[in-house]
Formats: structure tokens, sequence, C-alpha cells
């Protein structure tokens, strides 16, 4: 089998970071990317503020109290669309295989590009290096035979080292690092593994079957392999790759669907926009509704074409929403998330219906506005409640 | 940004006549003549034997002041540590007193074996090692993979201690090729890819290797990346034999100054 080379590109703190290039006085300051709102929750920290504690998904007022002099940075979305965009469009002179994932993550297949370009770990280098010129981010970097090695070596350099491990190299490279650096093992599943002495990948690694399924489940089994570095996920370019992820959070709990449904409206907004942004459409959708009580429900639909526009993508989220939205509880948020984006946004069509296009048109004046001034620039009434 | 300064390991090689230094001159200009070609040293002699104060003076005399140097921490703090080595390690920071007043001291380099293993009395040894040296630009090398983790990795950075980045072969056992830039400084060291050589052979074939401008050609954007976080970023080889080290020292130096 070919020997595979794979690249991860981790910009660490990708929004805080985008806004630190563009207003360079609030690098070194811990900063917060959250609306001004009494029960905003946090969207991004910088990694000062990161190190002091402070996380994504926080609210707002308790980062407050951890930190008095926590700089507040009003979400800007389309801007980290388009850094998104300008990282992905840097990558593409290297391969054609690249995997977006979250916000400033990437996956790139660098297998058999050595006659082209060189060995890999001196393309991973350069890749990092043509970010930094061109963005002004330096991303993390890690080249690996796999994408769990390169992920993990990304966490081990963060927030902006490079590591290349060698082929061979993966078991040793894991060995001495923390569980919790490996993808799958939240906090819950880290707690478990440190109470038992399970502190590093190597010991992980070193479980039998039988002990790993006996601690962690089922999934023992497979985080047992994965600490040993083997993985062979394959890098999904295209319409697998990217996902938007759009919270709403609700400015106090509601049972009201009206306001449910403005706030799905303002979700599918910006997510649409951030889409449309990257020339793709949505092949399928899921949302999140977070009660007051803590619980949640989910559901999700996959569309046969691509859908484009705010109205057909709130139609389709508002269907979905009365289909998972069956109890009699406020709600406090509420969350879609568009994947498996497609690269052909729009296909000319003869034959395309004339209020369709109607609504097409629309759609791309609206977007026009918003790129010139801001998502916000122009709404519709539904949104303003 | 920071500066970007490369330098060789050790530089008193008769066996560089010919190749860098001019034949007929004499081995004490040697460090004269070096001085007109590069802006920093690394001296290797210190790990052989404990330098003193009057020795660093000279050196630092004949340098001229334009020089700065880096020196390797003696064998006896970090291959051959025995119960005396806070006296050794006091010995060698009064050695150091002429480079610290001139303000030429590049960096105090410890570099540690392969059997020097991450585990809870080599972690304190470090810990009571580096206190030693407080106050002064210091920079660690590993030789071990078991040290290549970010729990090391923030301890370093705690303390303000350079990681030394190093390209060396890929062999079983080695640490990966890692920078990640943990202190005031960064550095880097050079030691060649002689696979064949590495385990189990003299210093003379084991540093035997000529970098080709390709594989110097690639740590360019990771030199320059460093350096962007550090003050200052010191990049030494020490792959003496013969003169490679100059060659490639020179040849790296060239594809930097192409690269703006």
């Amino acid at each position: 089998m070919r020997e595979r080379e794979i690249v991860h590109i981790n910009v660490s703190h990708f929004m805080a970071a985008v806004e630190e290039t563009l207003e360079p006085r609030l690098k070194g300051r811990p900063c917060a990317v959250a609306r001004d709102a009494e029960r905003a929750v946090i969207f991004d920290v910088s990694e000062v503020a990161f190190r002091a504690g402070l996380r994504k998904g926080m609210f707002l007022r308790d980062a407050r109290r951890m930190m008095r002099d926590l700089t507040l940075i009003e979400p800007k979305p389309l801007l980290y669309a388009r850094a998104q965009q300008a990282l992905f469009e840097t990558m593409t002179q290297f391969s054609p295989l690249i995997e977006q994932q979250e916000r400033g993550h990437f996956f790139i297949d660098a297998s058999g590009t050595r006659r082209l370009f060189g060995p890999p770990g001196d393309l991973a280098a350069r890749i990092r290096r043509e970010v930094k010129e061109a963005l002004s981010l330096t991303p993390s970097t890690g080249h690996a035979a796999n994408k769990l090695v390169a992920k993990v070596a990304t966490r081990v350099v963060k927030p902006d080292g490079f590591a290349s491990i060698p082929h061979g190299g993966e078991a040793s490279f894991l060995s001495p690092q923390e569980v919790e650096l490996l993808p799958g093992v939240g906090p819950k599943i880290a707690r478990t593994l440190t109470s038992l002495g399970v502190e590093t990948l190597g010991t992980l690694a070193g479980l039998t079957e039988g002990q790993a399924s006996a601690v962690l489940g089922r999934g023992g089994v497979r985080l047992r392999l994965l600490a040993a570095g083997v993985d062979d996920s394959p890098v999904l370019s295209g319409a697998q790759g990217p996902t938007v992820r759009v919270e709403a959070p609700f400015p106090e709990d509601s049972a009201d669907p009206e306001e449910l449904s403005r706030r799905l409206f303002d979700a599918v907004e910006e997510g649409g926009m951030q889409v449309r942004f990257m020339n793709r459409g949505v092949c399928a959708l899921k949302l999140e509704i977070w009660y007051a009580d803590g619980l949640t429900a989910a559901g999700s639909e996959q569309f046969p074409a691509p859908l484009t526009t705010d109205r057909s993508l709130f139609l389709k989220a508002t269907l979905l929403a009365g289909r998972i939205h069956t109890r009699r509880v406020r709600v406090k948020q509420v969350a879609v998330t568009f994947s498996k984006l497609s690269e052909s946004v729009r296909q000319l069509d003869l034959f395309i219906p004339p209020d369709l296009e109607k609504e097409q048109r629309l759609q791309e004046a609206l977007d026009t506005i918003r790129r010139k001034y801001d998502l916000h620039a122009v709404r519709y009434g539904r949104s303003l409640g | 940004m920071g500066e970007i300064l490369i330098g060789t390991s050790g530089f008193d090689y008769p066996e560089w006549k010919g190749v860098f230094y001019p034949e007929d001159l004499a081995r004490p200009s040697f460090l004269i003549y070096y001085k007109e070609h590069f802006r920093a040293l690394e001296l290797n002699f210190s790990y052989y034997r404990m330098p003193t104060a009057a020795q660093l003076s000279r050196l630092v005399e004949r340098s001229g002041g334009k020089l700065l140097f880096s020196i390797k921490g003696h064998a006896s703090l970090t291959h051959e540590v025995t119960s005396g080595w806070k006296a050794a390690a006091a010995e060698f920071r009064t050695a150091l007193a002429p480079l610290v007043q001139e303000k030429l001291l590049a960096a105090v380099l410890l570099q540690f074996p392969t059997s020097f293993h991450y585990n809870d009395a080599n972690r304190r040894y470090l810990n009571d090692l580096t206190e030693t040296f407080a106050g002064l630009p210091l920079t660690v090398e590993f030789r071990g993979a078991d040290w290549m983790s970010r729990r090391v990795f923030d301890a370093l950075a705690k303390r303000k201690i350079a990681l030394c980045s190093t390209d060396m072969p890929t062999l079983k056992g080695l640490p990966p090729s890692l920078d990640i830039v943990t202190g005031d400084i960064s550095y880097v060291r050079f030691h060649g890819r002689n696979e064949a050589h590495w385990w189990g052979s003299g210093v003379s074939e084991r540093f035997d290797y000529l970098y080709t401008e390709q594989e110097l050609a690639g740590w360019v954007p990771r030199l320059r990346t460093m350096a962007d976080s550090a003050s200052r970023l010191f990049v030494f080889f020490n792959n003496h034999v013969r003169g490679k080290a100059v060659i490639n020292a020179r040849m790296l130096a060239d594809l930097l100054a192409r690269d703006r």
C-alpha cells in the first residue's frame, strides 16, 4: 500500500486569531468573541483567555466574572467565512484533496506530491508559511502518515508550532502524550482514564482489548487502537468536508413559537450567507434545540439537490423543528449545522421556474449588500420580532 | 521579527584549512578569521573540559566583540551526572562571566543523551539544573522522543527555556522534527542525516554529512516562522567533518538571503 502523507493545519482560536490580525493591539490580551447580551454565549476566546481558563460555550457573564479585563469582540461571521475561504484557497495550490472541518481546521492529503513539492514534511512547513504570509495567521501544523497522528501533533505544538512525525514513529510520538489530546477523548473519558492511572496514550495503547472495553465500553477498543496511532480514515474533500454551524441563543428562555421561528431564521440567515460565500450549497441540515431544563432535541435531514437560499433553508429547518420540538418546555437556544456542502451552487437551467429565479436573484442582491456592509445591513422583517 | 544568526558548532578544526581557513592561517588566528564570516559560534569544547573565565575572556578578546557565543554544557551536567553536579554547575556558571559581562552570551546549550528519559528523577534534575542557570538564555536539546510532549513544552515556556529544534536522521528512538518557540530566543542544530553511522560510530563518522541545497531549502519556511516569534534565532551546524558545517552554514545563509 502506498504510504500516506497527511498535513493537518489548525488555526487555534480561529475567530480571535482573525480578529487579532485586523487589530494588532488585541494580541496578548484576553479576548472573547461574543455578542454583548446578558445571556450571550462565548463563540471563541484568545490564547491568553484560553490559558486563563476561559472556553468556548461559556456564558459571557461567567467569563467576565473570571476575568475583569476581558475584551469583548462582536462576532463578524462574514469575516470568518472570508478568512476560512482564503485559507482554503491558499492550500488548494498544493493538493486537490483538502478536508475542511470546523473553522480553521484542514486536512491536506499530500500523498504523491513529493516530485512536485519535495518531502511532505517540508511541504507542511511551506503551507504553514504561506498561510502566515498571506493571512498573518500562524497555524499549528502537523505532518504524519495519517489524520489522527497529524491532528494530535498540532495539539501537542499548539498554538503555532510545527511537527513532522516520521513513518514508523507514530507510536513513540503518541506514547508520552496526555490522553485528552486524543480525538474522541472528552473530559469525562479523560477523568475516567486518569482516575485509573491511564494518563498517557502509551499506557492506553498498552491496555489489552478486554481492559479497554471493561473501562470504556465498546468504544474502548477503538480508542486503544487510536492511541497506538492506527487510523486509516480518508481525507474527505468536496461535499463531505466542511460544515457551517451557527448557534442562536434566545434573549431569554421562551416557549413562544414565534420566538423560536425568529431565532431559527437568524441562524439560517447567518449560516446560509457563510455557505454561499464559499460558493457552496447545503445538502444536509442538522437542527438542535436546547431547552431551559438542560435537555436537548436534535434532528437532521438530507437533500438530493443543494439548497442555497435562506428561504429554502428556512422552510426545511422549520419543518424539521416541527418534528423534533415536541416538548412544552421553554427553549434557550437553537443551533443549525449545514454540512455536505456541495461545490456547485447554482446551475444555469433554461427551465428554472420563474419564482425560483426571482428568489435567487433576491438572495444575490441581499448577499451583495451584506458582503459590502455587514450581515445585518439588510434583514427580513421576521427576524426583527 | 527576530534576527536569524547562523554559525557552526566549534571552530578550532585544522582540517577546515583549505575548505574554510586559508592554508597558511595559523591556528591561533582561526577565530579572528571566523568572526569575519559569521556572527555566532557554538562552543563545544566546554562539553569535554570545564571552561574557565580566563579561556572565555581570551575568546571574547580575539572575537573583537563581533561574535555571539553559545556554549554547550559540560558532560558532568548532562551525560555523566554525579551527586556533585551542583558544584560543577556553579563552576560552569562562574566561567561564563566574561560572556555575560560583554553581553555576548547567545545561549547555554544543555544537550541530553538518548538515555536521559522522561521520568520523575530526571524531571526534578532538569528543573534544578535550569534553576542554577536562571537569568541566562537557556536552550535544551533532547534526544529522546519521550520528552516531546505538551506538558514538557508548557514547563519550558513557563521558565522561558528554548526547546532546541534539530535536524537529524530519521531513526527509531530519536525525536521527531519539531519546532515550538518556548523561550525568548529560538535555537536550531543541524547534525547531519547520516543514518548509517549515527549509532555506534565515532564523532568523525556520525557528523560526516553534507546537506544538499534542497534539504536546507525545506528549512527556510520553518526558520522564518520561528524567527517571527523569537527575539533571535540561532542556527548552528554540527556536521563539522572536513568543513561541511561551514559549507552548509553559508548555503543556508544564501538561501535565506534569496528568500527575502
